[in-house]
């Protein structure tokens, strides 16, 4: 509720919390001993992130020719949401200043993130180079990946594919904050000339069945945001949903402005040639600080 | 009534519902675009009035500059080796085979597809690991994994092919029409003094459709401008923004970073590139008519 609360006023009704998740593939890691005794990847967490390297390079020592660790785009939004979400495991927070006028990024703690990622794919090569932007889920479907790295809104196709025994967990602590990617989704009124109140009421009253009936928008995959939907027994018996509900404690919303999604762009468009090799991690936030700056004066 | 003027009016009723449209959804949108201009626009309407800003911004984008390179760089590579392709379809389309109505309707055909469709077709036959192309080269003994879709010199080369396999049917049909259209004696006359096939489509046939080929060229040109939707769903103007052509610089800038001012600005830019091009072709078109009389 916080996220949608601005200058002390409400300006939505929020229905969702939609965050990123490591999706992981139950039949493949018992083959291949990565389980704990939960049942779930057995990922020694922090240790700066080295913990999620020596899982990742296990596994894929440990899983069949033709199959691979981990399946990750090199391209678009979920580049973005890897990058961020490591970004304020480190510590980084969001990089629209409170004035919404100034970008404020931790550049030490940016190409700290950036780098960490694309040794994942250059350097331990546990990820298949140019996975299509789109695509990529498929490989996780097709029981070619083991793990994916996805929004929780993936779990609907997953969990209606046959034969695909999968589970979820949030996003793991790797560095230092317990911090992942995420957004939500709100019901808004648009500001009317001539105001109906009878309308508006009913809206109203649409907006809040929405909220209390979450367990429903949740078999989509994204977690309710009213709390007695979120905890009820509807919701948490989905398939993976359990492990899911504390997911919302450690989201990391976006800054509170309008230039949020041009400057999301803006990061993954450099970011994309950061993992091609193209341009050096410094370069890159350099070309994003001033193109952030130029967004946010327009 | 004078029949003249009767005829006046019934054409004038006939083409009134298009001429309706035509103002309203692209004469119009000329006007407003450049007022639009003139401002900082966004989505829920005009904001300032800031005159000329938005034009000197332009001069100093970057991003502006790169997108213009780009769909520059499409035209000027692209346009000859359309027009050579479409001729030399043209004079296979055209020889007296039992193939020939199967070679036009192969070769046309691609043309009916909608942008979407080739885009798709072009993901899937290019991606790695499991896009036609990289299995057949498996299959072949290749043992590397072209990146045909992420490195920016492989991308503009599938993106340039899969435009040239799905529009090339368009100027083939106009080359074949214009072919048909020489008459039989200018070749009868050619072989009897002595001339060889090549010789004569060098001598006969290329010259007999030079005007079908200036038309093909202005077309060309102009459509390659318009380059948008092919890499937009292909690449997405990536990796990063090395494939994006400025009318999809133009579309981001209106629709994902809500600033229609700006982007009118540019497509403006587009516009006058596009006139001074027909133009000069107007020109020199009609010096060269004016020389041959």
């Amino acid at each position: 509720m916080t996220a949608s609360t601005f200058n002390g006023k409400h300006y939505s009704i929020p229905i969702d919390t939609h965050c990123y998740a490591i999706f992981y593939n139950k039949t493949m890691l018992k083959a291949a001993g990565m389980v704990g005794s939960d049942g779930k990847p057995n990922i020694t967490l922090g240790n700066n992130g080295q913990g999620f390297i020596d899982y990742l390079v296990a596994l894929k020592s440990k899983l069949p020719s033709g199959k691979f660790a981990l399946a990750e785009t090199e391209k678009g939004d979920d580049v973005y949401r890897f990058w961020f979400s490591i970004y304020n495991q480190l510590g980084g927070k969001n990089f629209i200043s409170a004035d919404g006028k100034t970008c404020k990024i931790d550049t030490e703690k940016a190409v700290k993130a950036i780098n960490y990622m694309k040794d994942l794919w250059t350097k331990y090569k546990v990820i298949p180079e140019n996975l299509d932007n789109n695509h990529f889920p498929d490989q996780f479907q097709n029981q070619n990946a083991a793990l994916m790295l996805n929004g929780v809104w993936s779990i609907y196709t997953m969990a209606n594919t046959n034969g695909l025994d999968f589970g979820v967990i949030p996003f793991p602590k790797l560095f230092d904050n317990a911090s992942a990617w995420g957004d939500s989704h709100n019901l808004i009124l648009p500001k009317q000339k001539n105001l109906d109140k009878g309308r508006e009421e009913a809206a109203l009253t649409f907006m809040n069945w929405v909220a209390e009936n979450g367990a429903i928008w949740g078999q989509a995959g994204h977690i309710p945001a009213y709390t007695p939907a979120r905890e009820s027994s509807a919701y948490t018996s989905l398939p993976g949903r359990s492990d899911l509900v504390n997911a919302v404690s450690s989201v990391v919303f976006p800054s509170q402005s309008a230039q949020t999604w041009p400057c999301k762009q803006i990061i993954y468009q450099n970011l994309e040639t950061v993992l091609n090799g193209s341009v050096q991690p410094d370069a890159a936030f350099k070309t994003i600080e001033e193109q952030i700056n130029k967004q946010l004066k327009s | 009534m004078k029949k003249s003027a009767r005829d006046g009016i019934s054409a004038a009723v006939f083409l009134l519902p298009y001429g309706i449209l035509y103002a309203v959804f692209i004469l119009w949108p000329v006007v407003f675009g450049a007022y639009v201009s003139l401002y900082k626009w966004n989505m829920m309407g005009a904001e300032d009035f800031v005159g000329f800003t938005n034009y000197v911004n332009m001069f100093t984008d970057g991003s502006f500059w790169e997108a213009m390179g780009h769909t520059f760089l499409f035209v000027v590579i692209t346009t000859p080796i359309y027009i050579v392709f479409a001729f030399l379809l043209a004079l296979l389309c055209n020889r007296e085979t039992i193939f020939k109505r199967f070679y036009r309707t192969v070769y046309f055909m691609p043309y009916v597809l909608s942008v979407s469709v080739v885009s798709y077709l072009a993901v899937f036959m290019f991606q790695p690991y499991t896009g036609l192309i990289n299995t057949t080269l498996h299959m072949l003994g290749v043992s590397g994994e072209p990146f045909w879709l992420a490195n920016p010199t492989l991308a503009w080369i599938v993106i340039m092919f899969i435009t040239m396999w799905w529009t090339v049917g368009f100027n083939m049909v106009l080359y074949v029409a214009a072919m048909q259209d020489i008459p039989d004696e200018l070749y009868e006359a050619a072989s009897i003094d002595g001339a060889s096939r090549a010789r004569m489509t060098f001598s006969v046939t290329i010259p007999m459709i030079k005007p079908t080929t200036g038309v093909i060229f202005l077309l060309q040109v102009i459509a390659s401008f318009k380059l948008f939707a092919q890499p937009y769903m292909i690449t997405s103007g990536g990796p990063g923004t090395a494939t994006r052509p400025i009318i999809q610089y133009i579309y981001e800038t209106a629709f994902k970073k809500n600033n229609l001012g700006y982007a009118s600005t540019m497509s403006y830019a587009l516009f006058i590139v596009l006139l001074i091009f027909t133009l000069i072709y107007q020109v020199l078109s009609g010096r060269k008519a004016r020389a041959e009389k």
